[in-house]
């Protein structure tokens, strides 16, 4: 295209973004240092819908990310219970591993043979004896009713606060705690979670032929140059990408003052693109995680290194610290109740490990054998909300934009590797 | 680990079988496992070894298991390894893979990924141009998730 109809092109192609939607600057058709210009609006599908085949409770009485004073108080004191507990330990011994309680006891203690010491976790301390502990059945009752009352500090799920067991249930498992008397016998080595290896992930991420997960970057490198309703496409702006984005990646996600918000590079090819070229790749389409994913692979083995230092950044680090911390769902879990090592992070829930902060991010967009999808960061954080029994936010909320500029801070000077694969 | 003698196969297979009356069980048996095996050998016991089996002890989820087997044996115009099975006796449908060589193989080894439906045997059977059968196995177990559904 010959350059002068390029320009009107892009005048006319500027105007019909402005009707789409409301553009936060307007910016010659080549990169320049000037911000780029971003829609504003959602990123991503309203009213958000929950993924189907995921877990369909609706947890709405309890804490998200988003608003934390839903879940009901921890008690100041223990319950006081008229007589002994009563209960079959029978019944306690299928609780205790009943998988439709967020896993149950067993995914985070082993307990003697229950559930025929398949896998137990090792989050929280070994009960395999704890039936010659001396403990009262009133205590027994009110560490699985609410530890907070004799820890305030624990990462235990409140099962009877949060309606996660019956008074009726916590009897029968108090009554199937008060036989455990003997150390549990592992059917193999690896059930015994202190001798479990750890996983270690050594699949070659960038061969095609190992991780289904790198279609994303051929679709990205057609999608390139697909022209939009305004005209152009990425590559009308920027014509080679892997000479223009071979550290970009590396230095998201950001403080975007404009929007007041941080962008991760999801949200910003949607805004970016939208505005652009007119295309509506929303965040978590299969075109936004593509071209997410060639924008990071270009970048790969670059160092993660964002910026905290202007003021809105920083507040934003200090939101997601804060965020990571804030017990929510159900089973009243906070991130770092799983993933920093002084609590649960490099431990076992029943058979899977749980890795610490760093390293969780450096390979997202990530191929999960688990789901045989690609899922970004996002995707990820709604799947943990999920599984602790909250309601998850849609992908561009900005606490989740705190949470990962947090997260990213965390894996600072890991380098990128993506499209990653993972369980 | 045991080696389940054909007689233990045949009584597994009739309490298995026993048991597929009272339940809608959607996972095959160790007894539609050793129906394969039977198709493959023709009822001849395998002999035990010569086959280096190399599967994760444990998987973090079942989707994508790799497998690599060898097989020890010489790959001569005379005598040489022409099929190996690959059944898995948890699975809906037990045999997952059969892999055919010729002489001009080389070597009897093969490497692929595998599907398992849980912690469950891997049974490898291996049979030579002159008759003979091995067979071997690995148990590997799946991983339970932590957060439950």
């Amino acid at each position: 295209m010959p350059r002068a109809s390029i320009l009107v092109a892009f005048l006319t192609a500027a105007g019909a973004a402005q009707m789409l939607a409301p553009v936060v600057s307007a910016q010659a058709p080549s990169q320049s240092s000037e911000p780029a210009p971003l829609a504003t609006g959602d990123a991503a599908a309203r009213p958000w819908k929950r993924y189907p085949g995921w877990p369909t409770r609706d947890t709405a009485s309890f804490n998200t990310l988003a608003d934390q004073k839903l879940s009901p108080p921890a008690p100041s004191a223990p319950r006081k219970l008229e007589g002994p507990v009563t209960g079959d330990p029978a019944i306690g011994a299928e609780l205790v591993a009943d998988r439709t309680r967020g896993g149950s006891c067993l995914a985070c203690h082993v307990m003697g043979q229950a559930g025929n010491a398949d896998l137990p976790g090792n989050v929280g301390p070994d009960l395999s004896e704890i039936g010659n502990a001396g403990l009262k059945d009133e205590e027994l009752f009110n560490f699985v009713y609410d530890a907070r009352v004799y820890h305030a500090e624990t990462i235990m799920p409140p099962w009877g606060t949060n309606g996660l067991f019956s008074d009726a249930e916590i009897g029968h498992i108090v009554a199937f705690l008060k036989t455990l008397t003997k150390p549990a016998m592992f059917p193999t080595e690896v059930d015994d979670p202190s001798k479990r290896p750890p996983p270690v992930e050594t699949r070659d991420n960038l061969d095609d032929l190992v991780n289904p997960g790198l279609w994303t970057v051929e679709k990205a490198q057609q999608l390139w140059t697909t022209r939009g309703p305004v005209g152009f496409s990425c590559a009308s702006c920027h014509d080679r990408a892997e000479d223009h984005f071979k550290t970009w990646a590396a230095s998201m996600p950001k403080w975007e003052p404009r929007l007041d918000k941080v962008l991760g590079v999801e949200e910003f090819v949607y805004r970016h693109a939208q505005v652009a070229t007119g295309l509506s790749w929303l965040m978590q389409s299969s075109e936004n995680t593509a071209m997410s994913v060639y924008l990071r692979f270009l970048a790969d083995g670059q160092e993660i290194h964002v910026d905290v230092t202007s003021p809105g950044a920083k507040q934003a680090y200090e939101r997601g610290k804060a965020l990571a911390a804030a017990k929510v769902g159900q089973l009243n879990f906070s991130c770092l109740d799983c993933h920093n090592p002084e609590r649960g992070g490099l431990h076992w829930i029943r058979g899977q490990w749980l890795g610490e902060q760093r390293g969780q991010y450096d390979h997202f967009p990530t191929w999960r054998t688990s789901q045989q999808d690609i899922w970004d960061i996002r995707k990820r954080f709604q799947w943990c909300n999920v599984a602790v029994w909250a309601n998850e936010l849609p992908p561009d909320a900005k606490e989740y934009g705190d949470l990962e500029l947090y997260l990213a801070v965390a894996n600072a000077g890991l380098k990128l590797n993506v499209p990653g694969i993972r369980h | 680990m045991k080696q389940v003698s054909r007689r233990d196969a045949v009584l597994m297979g009739v309490s298995a079988a026993l048991y597929l009356t009272v339940s809608d069980a959607a996972f095959a048996t160790p007894a539609e496992a050793a129906a394969e095996i039977d198709k493959f050998t023709g009822g001849t016991e395998p002999a035990q070894g010569n086959i280096s089996i190399d599967l994760p002890e444990i998987a973090e989820n079942g989707n994508t298991i790799p497998l690599n087997i060898t097989v020890d044996a010489p790959m001569t115009a005379e005598s040489y390894v022409s099929d190996v099975l690959v059944v898995a006796d948890g699975n809906p449908n037990p045999a997952l893979a059969k892999f055919h060589f010729t002489p001009l193989s080389g070597r009897a080894v093969a490497g692929t990924r595998i599907r398992l439906a849980g912690t469950e045997n891997v049974i490898i059977v291996a049979k030579t141009s002159d008759g003979r059968l091995f067979t071997d196995r690995k148990q590997v177990k799946v991983t339970i998730g932590g957060c439950g559904g």
